[in-house]
């Protein structure tokens, strides 16, 4: 607990955290006012409605890649400054060591995102959309899913892996998971042995663009696709699972 | 007296190169050891195994079953933001003892090692308050065996006479220290014995007031040897 919550602080004192938050504020705001609605077929879209999922889309990438930033430092920095020699030293066993570093930076990231989606809901009531608050922080559980997938599998590579090669495969696999749908209509069009390896490497990346669509669906009152939820679940236990068994030799 | 600590020949290699050789140790309760030697001798690895932090490629290291270990790094990190109780605070949470966080108890410590203003954040410290700090910390848990590295490296005279005079204070309470120090002064003032290394292997021992020859010109003639 008390590692868990001395990365909170830490992480909570940095510049990062804040100037990405503002920028998720700046998008709401931005697609809030008429300056930065969207138009399709010469019309403008400014109902919040169909607007939230768009959002949604937008503001869970961006903690995405917030869930990211502060995931991939944390622990590589503890043995780097052998804060490990410390800990280790006391008795705690690695997993429980590298679990709560990790569990820091999920709950920094859950904050961000949180105030994110703040953000959004009072851009909404300003626009006269109150009704769809309940909505909106339904919706922020969706948001902890993605954070967590990322924060967990971040962790658990910057366990083993130097901090510029974990960083490098996560944003690979934020990309491709928030544009994983995009990526299914690209390669639906190819065939060949090659088109199945394609396909078979695009499934083993976390579905984020499907967790998104869940949570629009959620607002636009569609039905949900549980196989999508269960799947992240599936990857948050499978990764946290790494966290935990994942081992340096040496502190 | 009984062991607290009893190394029996232990070997630890790195990618092929022998660090520590089939080094054998007894290090009795109560005792203040040395473990002196130039820098690569493995004295720092010895330390390393004997707190778990790698493990020994092979032989035996056994702890008195019932034994705390206090530990203060030759180069220890504390966040810059938190003051000296704070991090005192946080180390006692990690120890998971409920009373270990008592403020009074932290109070008695950084006192004990002459921290007493403790609103004064770390970024504000010398290397001196930082090895103090670590000092404190590594006492939070009432340790029956200290092991301290480098422990007056980067203090002021004073800074190291108050450190000594504490070690020494630590030992009429009964609690083994290890200490792995270059100022040999030091460990004449407060060890009792110690091992002296090179390149790994134990090539002599050292027992306080055991000949004439002074310590430094001892390990001068052994280590400087080639």
């Amino acid at each position: 607990m008390e590692i868990t919550l001395n990365v909170i602080r830490e992480k909570i004192r940095k510049k990062m955290l804040y100037v990405t938050t503002a920028l998720g504020i700046i998008v709401v705001a931005v697609f809030s006012t008429d300056m930065g609605s969207l138009t399709v077929g010469g019309r403008s879209i400014n109902d919040y409605h169909v607007l939230l999922p768009i959002l949604i889309n937008v503001l869970n990438f961006l903690n995405g890649a917030i869930a990211l930033a502060i995931s991939c430092s944390t622990i590589p920095l503890e043995y780097e400054r052998r804060t490990s020699h410390l800990i280790w030293s006391r008795g705690i066993s690695q997993g429980r060591y590298h679990m709560s570093l990790t569990v820091g930076n999920l709950v920094t990231s859950w904050i961000s995102g949180i105030i994110l989606y703040m953000t959004l809901g009072v851009f909404a009531v300003i626009k006269g959309y109150a009704d769809i608050l309940g909505k909106i922080a339904v919706a922020a559980v969706f948001m902890m899913l993605y954070a967590a997938i990322i924060c967990m599998l971040t962790s658990a590579l910057s366990i083993r892996i130097p901090t510029l090669f974990t960083g490098t495969i996560m944003v690979i696999i934020l990309v491709f998971g928030a544009f994983r749908n995009a990526l299914n209509l690209l390669t639906a069009t190819l065939t060949g042995i090659g088109a199945v390896v394609i396909k078979r490497a695009i499934r083993l990346i976390p579905n984020l663009a499907g967790i998104s669509t869940q949570a629009g669906n959620l607002v636009q009152e569609k039905p949900l696709n549980a196989h999508v939820i269960i799947m992240a679940l599936l990857m948050i236990w499978i990764a946290g699972l790494l966290v935990m068994i994942v081992k340096r030799e040496e502190a | 007296m009984v062991d607290m600590l009893v190394l029996d020949n232990v070997n630890k290699e790195y990618k092929g190169t022998v660090v520590v050789n089939d080094l054998s140790l007894n290090i009795k309760k109560g005792e203040v050891f040395a473990l002196l030697g130039a820098n690569g001798a493995g004295k720092t690895t010895t330390i390393k195994m004997i707190l778990g932090l790698t493990k020994a490629s092979s032989g035996k290291i056994e702890i008195d079953n019932a034994a705390k270990i206090g530990y203060s790094p030759e180069t220890p990190y504390f966040p810059e933001y938190l003051t000296a109780m704070e991090v005192m605070n946080y180390y006692a949470g990690v120890e998971g003892d409920k009373s270990k966080k008592d403020k009074s108890y932290l109070q008695s410590l950084l006192d004990m090692t002459g921290l007493s203003d403790t609103k004064i954040k770390v970024k504000n410290y010398s290397k001196g308050m930082i090895q103090r700090l670590a000092l404190a910390q590594a006492l939070i848990s009432d340790p029956d065996i200290l092991i301290l590295d480098e422990p007056t490296a980067g203090l002021d005279a004073l800074g190291r006479k108050h450190n000594l005079e504490l070690l020494k204070r630590l030992k009429e309470q009964g609690k083994t220290i290890i200490i792995n120090s270059h100022i040999l002064h030091d460990i004449e003032a407060v060890c009792d014995r110690g091992v002296i290394m090179k390149k790994g292997k134990v090539i002599d021992t050292w027992t306080k007031d055991e000949s004439s020859e002074s310590l430094e010109d001892k390990f001068v003639r052994l280590v400087g040897e080639e």
